[in-house]
């Protein structure tokens, strides 16, 4: 009986890539050979299913196995490519009053005993959704875009992980939406002081990449197709969850050397 | 040679990445410690008051910051010109003590500043 952890991905605001960023994450560590589950808490608003792909394969959700509807194993919903990689969707129909902080660490306790990794997709905002998204996790992954919005409202998430520090083994940060020429330009807030400013620790820096558009209309997380730019980013921090050293990729090695120049001047 | 360049590429003049880093810094501090600008205004002004029971002080050049220390504290940092020791301090007047203060206030422009975690 495995007993895996539990990790939430959550932001404060909405919009950053919290959703993008489990399906890839999971995605990866699926292919990594490990057995995972992502999990949808956007209650209401449900679209993890929409990014791996398996929105025509849903029959119960989240909210069935917490009322007694249904099993766990009949909500689970297996990936088209990946077996050991499982969704467990949220209930589009319900709101986030529909569950508490405590029917859901149950219900990611039992999940930990099934799968070594189970990813927790947290919704927007700091209310319930949020207080209930974090209720069983062991591990924190917060993302952020260097944006003054989306650092204020990181900045509440980690002051409220900060409280409950017992719980949590780590508390890290990915920079999602990065432009290695905008910073290189200063028309952009560094990943060195977007950490600084929070006093967290990096776990990883994804690049701004058109090509997650593209895997999102596919319904194919673009860490399983690609190894570069984004998919390799996510890859990444997967290889560092499970604990090896990764260095951090060179974003400005793609950089042309017309930018490059341009930077200097700017 | 550096403008041409500028003007060839087309750079914005500002660099508004150390701008957004700055601001950012002192809106966490503000939200982290639910303080509104105006009551660090009032918290200076109470400071320079103190400071002005013992000390003639400057207080156009007076200048009393919240700053990030990392580690997600921050610290008030207060410097306050002093212009000469205050003679109506009363309680300047236990013996002993005289002589101390006269020392210090020889030094004209001495800088006043604390430092609270």
């Amino acid at each position: 009986m495995a007993i895996g952890k539990v990790i939430v991905v959550t932001s404060g605001k909405g919009g950053v890539g919290k959703t993008t960023t489990t399906a890839n994450i999971g995605a990866a560590l699926a292919n990594m050979g490990k057995t995972v589950c992502v999990m949808d808490m956007d209650i209401g608003l449900r679209n993890l299913d929409i990014l791996m792909g398996l929105e025509n394969r849903v029959v119960y959700n989240l909210v069935d196995v917490v009322e007694g509807t249904c099993k766990i194993k009949q909500a689970l919903v297996k990936d088209k490519k990946l077996p050991n990689l499982n969704l467990l969707p949220a209930a589009q129909t319900r709101d986030k009053t529909a569950v508490n902080a405590d029917q859901i660490k149950t219900l990611v306790d039992e999940l930990k005993t099934m799968f070594d990794f189970v990813l927790v997709d947290c919704p927007a905002g700091i209310e319930s959704g949020f207080q209930n998204s974090i209720a069983g996790a062991d591990r924190a992954l917060i993302v952020v875009t260097p944006e003054m919005s989306s650092v204020r409202d990181a900045d509440r998430i980690v002051g409220l992980l900060e409280a409950r520090r017992d719980q949590f083994e780590d508390i890290n940060l990915i920079v999602n939406r990065v432009r290695p020429g905008l910073i290189e330009a200063n028309q952009m807030m560094s990943i060195d002081d977007i950490c600084d400013i929070l006093s967290v620790d990096l776990i990883g820096v994804i690049p701004d990449d058109e090509d997650i558009v593209i895997s999102t209309n596919k319904g194919e997380p673009l860490s399983l197709t690609t190894n570069k730019s984004a998919g390799q980013a996510y890859r990444n921090i997967a290889r560092r969850i499970l604990g090896e050293e990764v260095p951090f990729m060179d974003l400005n090695k793609r950089l042309g050397i017309f930018k490059k120049i341009k930077a200097m001047f700017a | 040679m550096k403008s041409v360049l500028k003007w060839f590429f087309g750079s914005k003049s500002e660099a508004s990445g150390s701008t957004a880093t700055n601001r950012m810094k002192l809106m966490v501090i503000h939200d982290r410690y639910q303080l509104p600008p105006a009551i660090v205004d009032q918290m200076k002004s109470e400071l320079l008051a103190v400071a002005s029971k013992y000390f003639e002080i400057d207080p156009e050049s007076a200048e009393c910051v919240i700053k990030s220390q990392g580690n997600r504290r921050a610290f008030i940092s207060a410097i306050v010109p002093l212009l000469k020791r205050n003679s109506n301090d009363t309680n300047d007047n236990r013996p002993g003590q005289n002589k101390h203060n006269r020392r210090s206030s020889k030094k004209d422009n001495q800088n006043l500043s604390a430092g609270v975690a």
